[in-house]
């Protein structure tokens, strides 16, 4: 705006200070010509009155002086009345028509005639009949004349005070009423008109009047605000869908009154009914898990203190119990001081991407143990293969180029030993045909009616030679057990106890001991135990013992003994016919396997004996 | 018994009658021809306002001439000024008593001399015979405007103590604080012994005298005129006055 002066007469002060004027100098004389009025109205009435009152005053005297036809006293009762100002005749008669007593003198209204258009010029006279005690008739009358020019004296000077003083009161309200709307209005009117002003950059210049200056900037600035009240209402806009799209709950918290503003959202993100919500600081902080209170308080007050933003993952409590995720993003605004006032910030329930995120890690781990599972797996059979591979290469190799020369009992040796590592190769082909069938779900299961007792002799009989070699001694308890029927896969059962003695006899130690024994101490289960005296398994290998080619032992010789596929195959065969493989185990001093499998309580007895529970029979045995 | 009774009753409803009369008597004896009415001023002991026993020594003698004369009578007492012009503008009006007074001459009928009244100087002690003895006297009490008052200050008298009442005149007598009391000497009398003061009061010889005349206004009928004054003369002449006036001194 181009700021010019604005002349005197332009000016709101001085318009202001003529209109004031002008209306008090109207009002005032209004005002005086109705006080006059109302002044002389009274005066009238005044100076009407003024005989009764006189004749009154001297009412006694006057009719005992009558009475007495006394005419000393009534001479000084009228010569008294006329002291008074505007009585100029006074009389008293007695009740035989004589005067008893008159006073009178000159009237003189010089200069004064003009009172006599407001109160009247013609003399007022008044009558008093003058009455005595016991005496019916009146005993004579007083009778006194009033000039009201004269009687009016105080008149014209009251009028004139009137008249000045109601202009002088009007002219000093006016003077007042100008400094008081100068102050409270023209000089706080200008100042926010050239604040208006001076806060835009469009080239206006001054009318030269204040409150069309006010208008024009009004009037700007209502088009600013509007202009400006429309980019609000496109940028929340924008915001609100914006927020609603990326599912933000948007909060505000005025530091210095402990207010928190939430959003529609953030009462969704939080379950709370907005009637539940106090809108303090503290309300958030009662919502937030125990658990991550500490962690999301510490980082507020960081981001008040630090100037940093907050950029956080904690839970929350709903009403209902339910614990979720929530991203919070937040910056923090400060005064000059640098003292933090106010913080804004977003909320998104992000439980639903938490759990993916840790279904995608567990995917990941998974998929990365099943990379180093291939790897592992490749690794091995390279060498498993390789090795028995290797044996029977070899020794065909020296039996070609050795064929005539070599002796018969050498040739025996190389025969045995092909063979060996021919069937040790087909068993762990068959091993990992086992393992992908099962992993790959497509092992099929053959109930039948299994003798336990007999498949387990079975597989002690096959055990037997291994375990004599090394001078292990077996303690079977099953075979004498009495005969119990389970309906399951028999080459598979088969399979997992040839595992578990097979274990037991090579990870035991010279002459050690193997105890098998079953129990149905479980109701519904068929439990059959395991146990050697072997090397153990320690703690920090228990989570890998079923874990395909893995090698739970110390022993160099012993872990390169075997794929490490055995148990895993059995676990994955125990769970196929609905049971479980455990253990526990010591170092040093052996491990116990327990095969569990569901049992309906069938026992096969003897022909001489009566089937009968188990548990009566576990007695005799 | 029952005779008796009859009596007592018919004495009480008689009475009531008389009263009645009585009550209304002024105003037909006022409307009849044979009617006066007196008009007195308060002037002890000729003319007394409220004393029925002892109306005034005038009052009983002009009374007494009406009833000799066969007329009733009414008495007005008005103050002084009033009685004389009243009497003045009334045909039917009479006053008991006035001093007849060469300035009073042609304003009233004088129907009768009843007897003479004087002034002088009353004491306690000494009596005061003359006016050069009495100038004398430090204080001489009178009654403002009164006859005396006007008098003594007529001949120069400058040891003069107004006051306005009789009574307080005596009472100041009495109490020496005055030395003498000028005043007419009936008056002076009859205040002293109303006021029941014990001491002796003592007259001195006459300074002024005046005569007391019965009168009336100027349009009185003249045959009453010579009416009451036949009868006045005739009651100087058997002494009635006199009896009258002597139970006044």
């Amino acid at each position: 705006m181009t700021k010019t002066t604005t002349p005197l007469k332009h000016r709101l002060s001085f318009k202001q200070a003529r209109a004031a004027v002008l209306i008090a100098l109207a009002l005032g004389s209004l005002f005086a010509a109705l006080q006059v009025r109302y002044d002389v109205k009274r005066e009238i009435e005044r100076i009407n009155a003024l005989g009764y009152t006189f004749t009154q005053a001297v009412r006694n005297s006057a009719a005992r002086a009558a009475y007495r036809l006394d005419p000393v006293v009534a001479q000084e009762v009228v010569d008294g009345l006329l002291l008074d100002s505007g009585l100029f005749r006074a009389e008293i008669i007695d009740d035989f028509d004589d005067r008893l007593g008159l006073a009178e003198r000159e009237v003189n209204t010089d200069g004064l005639a003009w009172i006599g258009l407001l109160v009247g010029s013609d003399p007022i006279e008044t009558t008093l009949p003058l009455t005595v005690a016991n005496v019916p008739a009146p005993v004579g009358s007083l009778t006194v004349f009033i000039n009201p020019i004269e009687a009016a004296y105080g008149l014209p000077d009251r009028v004139i005070w009137i008249v000045l003083s109601g202009f002088g009161k009007s002219l000093l309200l006016a003077f007042f009423l100008l400094i008081l709307f100068h102050k409270m209005i023209t000089k706080r009117l200008s100042a926010v008109t050239e604040r208006l002003f001076s806060r835009t950059d469009r080239a206006l210049s001054s009318s030269g009047d204040e409150i069309d200056d006010l208008e024009a900037a009004g009037s700007m600035w209502r088009q600013d605000a509007l202009a400006l009240q429309e980019n609000i209402r496109r940028n929340e806009a924008r915001l609100k869908l914006a927020a609603n799209a990326a599912s933000l709950g948007i909060w505000d918290y005025d530091i210095t009154k402990n207010t928190l503003y939430w959003d529609d959202r953030m009462f969704r993100i939080y379950d709370v009914e907005r009637e539940h919500f106090s809108g303090r600081y503290e309300d958030w902080e009662r919502r937030i898990h125990p658990e991550d209170l500490e962690m999301a308080r510490s980082l507020v007050m960081d981001s008040m203190d630090e100037q940093q933003k907050l950029d956080t993952i904690f839970r929350i409590m709903t009403p209902s119990g339910e614990t979720r995720y929530v991203k919070a993003d937040a910056t923090t605004l400060f005064d000059a001081r640098g003292e933090a006032i106010r913080m804004i910030g977003v909320n998104r329930d992000v439980t639903d991407q938490v759990a993916a995120e840790r279904e995608l890690i567990a995917a990941r781990n998974q998929a990365i143990a099943a990379n180093q599972a291939k790897s592992d797996f490749l690794a091995n059979m390279s060498h498993e293969l390789r090795t028995p591979l290797n044996a029977i290469l070899g020794y065909g190799q020296l039996l070609k180029l050795d064929g005539v020369s070599i002796k018969p009992e050498k040739r025996e040796v190389y025969l045995d030993s092909i063979l060996k590592g021919g069937e040790h190769l087909l068993a762990l082909v068959n091993d990992i045909l086992d393992l992908a069938r099962v992993e790959a779900g497509k092992l099929s299961i053959n109930q039948e009616v299994v003798a336990v007792n007999q498949l387990v002799a079975d597989c002690l009989e096959q055990t037997y030679p291994l375990a004599q070699k090394r001078g292990i001694v077996i303690d079977d308890g099953i075979t004498s057990f009495p005969t119990v029927l389970i309906e399951t896969d028999s080459v598979r059962l088969r399979q997992i106890l040839m595992n578990l003695l097979s274990n037991a006899v090579k990870f035991n130690v010279d002459h050690g001991h193997i105890e098998i024994r079953c129990s149905t101490a479980d109701a519904g289960w068929f439990t059959i135990t395991v146990k050697d005296t072997g090397i153990g398994i320690s703690d920090d290998d228990r989570q890998r013992v079923f874990d395909a080619f893995e090698r739970c032992v110390a022993d160099p010789f012993l872990a390169s003994d075997g794929a490490g596929i055995g148990l895993s195959v059995s676990q994955e065969l125990a769970k196929r016919l609905g049971g479980s493989i455990s253990f526990t185990s010591e170092i040093g001093t052996g491990t116990e396997f327990r095969l569990r499998l569901p049992w309906v309580g069938t026992i096969k007895v003897p022909a001489d004996e009566t089937d009968k529970p188990i548990e009566a029979l576990a007695t005799v045995h | 018994m029952r005779q008796m009774l009859f009596s007592v009753t018919r004495s009480f409803v008689l009475r009531l009658a008389v009263a009645a009369l009585l009550m209304t008597a002024p105003v037909h004896a006022a409307e009849r021809s044979g009617a006066d009415h007196f008009i007195a001023a308060y002037y002890p002991p000729l003319m007394i306002d409220g004393e029925t026993e002892m109306p005034g020594s005038s009052i009983e003698i002009l009374r007494e001439a009406a009833r000799r004369l066969g007329r009733s009578n009414t008495i007005e007492f008005l103050p002084f000024r009033r009685a004389l012009k009243t009497l003045r503008h009334r045909d039917d009006a009479l006053q008991p008593a006035l001093y007849r007074l060469p300035g009073r001459e042609k304003d009233y009928r004088w129907i009768a001399h009843t007897h003479d009244v004087y002034d002088a100087f009353h004491t306690v002690g000494a009596p005061i015979d003359n006016l050069e003895a009495a100038r004398k006297l430090d204080r001489i009490g009178v009654e403002t405007d009164a006859s005396m008052d006007v008098f003594l200050t007529k001949i120069g008298f400058t040891n003069i103590e107004r006051v306005d009442s009789p009574t307080t005149n005596a009472q100041k007598l009495r109490a020496g604080r005055i030395d003498a009391w000028a005043l007419t000497h009936s008056l002076a009398v009859w205040t002293w012994k109303k006021a029941g003061i014990d001491q002796p009061l003592t007259s001195g010889t006459a300074i002024r005298t005046a005569p007391v005349y019965v009168v009336a206004g100027l349009n009185y009928p003249p045959d009453r005129v010579a009416a009451y004054r036949a009868t006045l003369r005739g009651m100087k002449a058997d002494g009635s006055i006199r009896a009258i006036l002597e139970r006044y001194r």
